[in-house]
């Protein structure tokens, strides 16, 4: 079989996860993904990256892999000349790498999540966001076609936390202020665009319970953004994950849970319920509609 | 020959290249997104649905029209699996929703390849989304690539080295060649002229193309006033052509059986589903099929 190497380091990457996965089909009795992943020690969701190009692979990774799949020489070598070129491209270089990076370790932990507890102020979480919404947020970077792809198949991976089997109950709170602050300025189409998208999702998916806090709610102080995943495996240990500029931080000791318990029950407390954020949403939607032609 | 005669502009011209840019608008409505709204899809933003909405208002056979084009792809696509047909380039491809080109020849010959080509990085980005998930990647692809360069979009259909070029295939433009404007020097018989050139030899070329030529009286009338909302927004335009300008994109190609007709009349008896109209001319479309021998 003889493999053309593509002049193109996004097709090289394409070409190579193509090959790995159609060399991990060929074998004999089947691979699942899953199955790749115990033998090199990772996760699945890695593998599914390698093979859909989200993620270069290490030569030593490379190695397991052709070994794993037995695969003739003729191709191994391809195989290893377009890691080796792959390694040579680097990954992918944006401002935000740093960040989506950070998304991107959240969006594997939560679906594994029984229940999480959210709290946002004036920035709607990735699970949350419609792709105008999710795109204006990184509009300096959309110059580049290949970068469009990527931060919608961000935002599909994070919707995994309401379609795996099993998925956890999501329970968020959001801020009224959070559907007014929109990526890049506030347009009625923007608040339109990502209030009617809140409304499918709560249409779609029994176990995302969204609330709204409104400015008039009767709560002295909020604090700042939340995200608040238990577990019900040994594998994993409750946390509350929070971001600030340029990092993030996973807060596990018991005093930290317990303030954010404590603050996540004042904020329900006080939070309009399911029904009436429905409504709160639905009266945004229409008002964002422009005046009839 | 009338003021919506042939080469009739719906738009103005000076607008195209603003529309046709491959860098993602995300203020503006797309003509992939709001083609998936009147399909009844679920992949089109606030914005995409305003501007439907308002065409649908004024006129509301433009639903249909849409409709019937993409029935046309159907029964196209199984006329040619029927013929012996394994490899479709799809041109002009949009938001890939449901019915699309791969579903419906996985449906009838499951080896069949399938590359799309659009410009629009939304409707790229959807189309890899959505081949990750059910594509075969040896198959299936999508390239980002501009119609008005054929050089450059058959060099990236060439290098997904999905498509055998010794092989027939079948290269789809339905409803991409009216945004075309006509113009001095007849740049797009220049255009159509080289695709032919460039598809192999035994290989297909189906067109449908919107028409003031022949259709009910009012017709013309509400493209006028499709003509004033698409300067209003801006999205992209759609020039009319004559039944003798849209054969003519054909060049020498050996037009099948029945030739070049209203979109209703191409191999109905191909058809899964469909859409009513009083007669096959309010469908607005010219539809065909060309060989090259």
């Amino acid at each position: 079989m003889t493999i053309r190497v593509n002049e193109d380091a996004t097709a090289r990457r394409q070409q190579l996860g193509r090959l790995l996965r159609r060399a991990r089909e060929a074998v004999r009795p089947k691979l699942t993904q899953e199955a790749v992943a115990a033998a090199l020690g990772c996760r699945q969701a890695k593998i599914n990256k390698i093979e859909t190009k989200l993620v270069g692979i290490s030569r030593s990774e490379l190695e397991k892999l052709i070994d794993l799949y037995d695969v003739s020489e003729s191709e191994a070598a391809e195989l290893r000349k377009l890691a080796e070129l792959d390694q040579q491209d680097g990954p992918a270089r944006t401002k935000f790498g740093n960040t989506l990076s950070a998304f991107g370790e959240l969006g594997e932990v939560e679906p594994e999540a029984s229940e999480i507890r959210c709290w946002h102020s004036e920035r709607l979480p990735g699970p949350l966001q419609s792709e105008m919404y999710r795109l204006r947020q990184h509009e300096p970077l959309l110059a580049d076609g290949n970068e469009v792809t990527r931060v919608l198949r961000e935002l599909t991976a994070r919707t995994k936390v309401f379609t795996v089997p099993n998925p956890p109950l999501y329970r968020v709170i959001l801020s009224e202020s959070s559907l007014h602050r929109m990526p890049g300025g506030r347009t009625t189409q923007m608040v339109a665009d990502q209030t009617g998208h809140l409304l499918r999702l709560m249409d779609r998916y029994e176990r995302l319970e969204l609330r709204i806090l409104t400015f008039d709610a009767d709560i002295p102080y909020v604090d700042s953004d939340f995200q608040h995943l238990m577990f019900d495996d040994s594998v994993h240990c409750e946390f509350v994950y929070i971001e600030y500029p340029g990092g993030s931080r996973k807060c596990k000791n018991a005093y930290e849970l317990a303030q954010c318990r404590e603050h996540w029950a004042a904020l329900s407390a006080v939070a309009l319920d399911v029904a009436d954020s429905r409504e709160f949403l639905n009266g945004l939607t229409s008002q964002g509609r422009p005046p009839a032609y | 020959m009338g003021a919506y005669g042939e080469g009739a502009a719906i738009v103005p011209d000076t607008l195209l290249s603003a529309t046709t840019s491959p860098r993602v608008d995300l203020h503006n409505p797309s003509v992939a997104r709001v083609y998936d709204f009147l399909l009844g899809g679920s992949a089109y933003w606030a914005i995409d649905r305003s501007f439907g909405e308002r065409v649908i208002k004024k006129f509301p056979e433009f639903r249909n029209i849409a409709k019937a084009n993409r029935l046309l792809v159907d029964r196209v696509v199984r006329h040619l699996v029927g013929r012996g047909v394994r490899q479709f380039v799809d041109v002009g491809s949009g938001v890939l929703s449901s019915g699309n080109t791969h579903q419906i020849a996985n449906e009838v010959a499951p080896d069949t390849k399938v590359v799309y080509v659009d410009n629009d990085p939304v409707a790229v980005a959807h189309a890899e989304i959505l081949l990750d998930q059910e594509g075969d990647p040896d198959r299936h692809v999508v390239v980002n690539a501009d119609l008005r360069d054929p050089d450059e979009l058959w060099r990236q259909v060439s290098s997904t080295h999905v498509v055998d070029e010794d092989e027939p295939l079948a290269v789809l433009m339905f409803s991409v060649l009216h945004s075309l404007p006509p113009k001095p020097g007849d740049s797009v018989t220049r255009l159509m002229a080289r695709y032919r050139e460039l598809i192999p030899a035994g290989s297909y070329l189906g067109i449908s193309h919107l028409t003031c030529d022949g259709v009910p009286k009012e017709l013309p009338r509400k493209l006028a006033v499709l003509r004033r909302l698409c300067d209003d927004w801006p999205i992209g335009r759609a020039y009319c052509r004559s039944h003798t300008a849209v054969e003519a994109l054909l060049g020498d190609f050996q037009p099948i059986e029945p030739g070049m007709v209203w979109a209703p009349e191409w191999h109905p008896e191909e058809s899964t589903s469909e859409v009513r109209f009083a007669k096959p001319s309010h469908s607005a479309l010219w539809a065909g099929v060309g060989q090259k021998r």
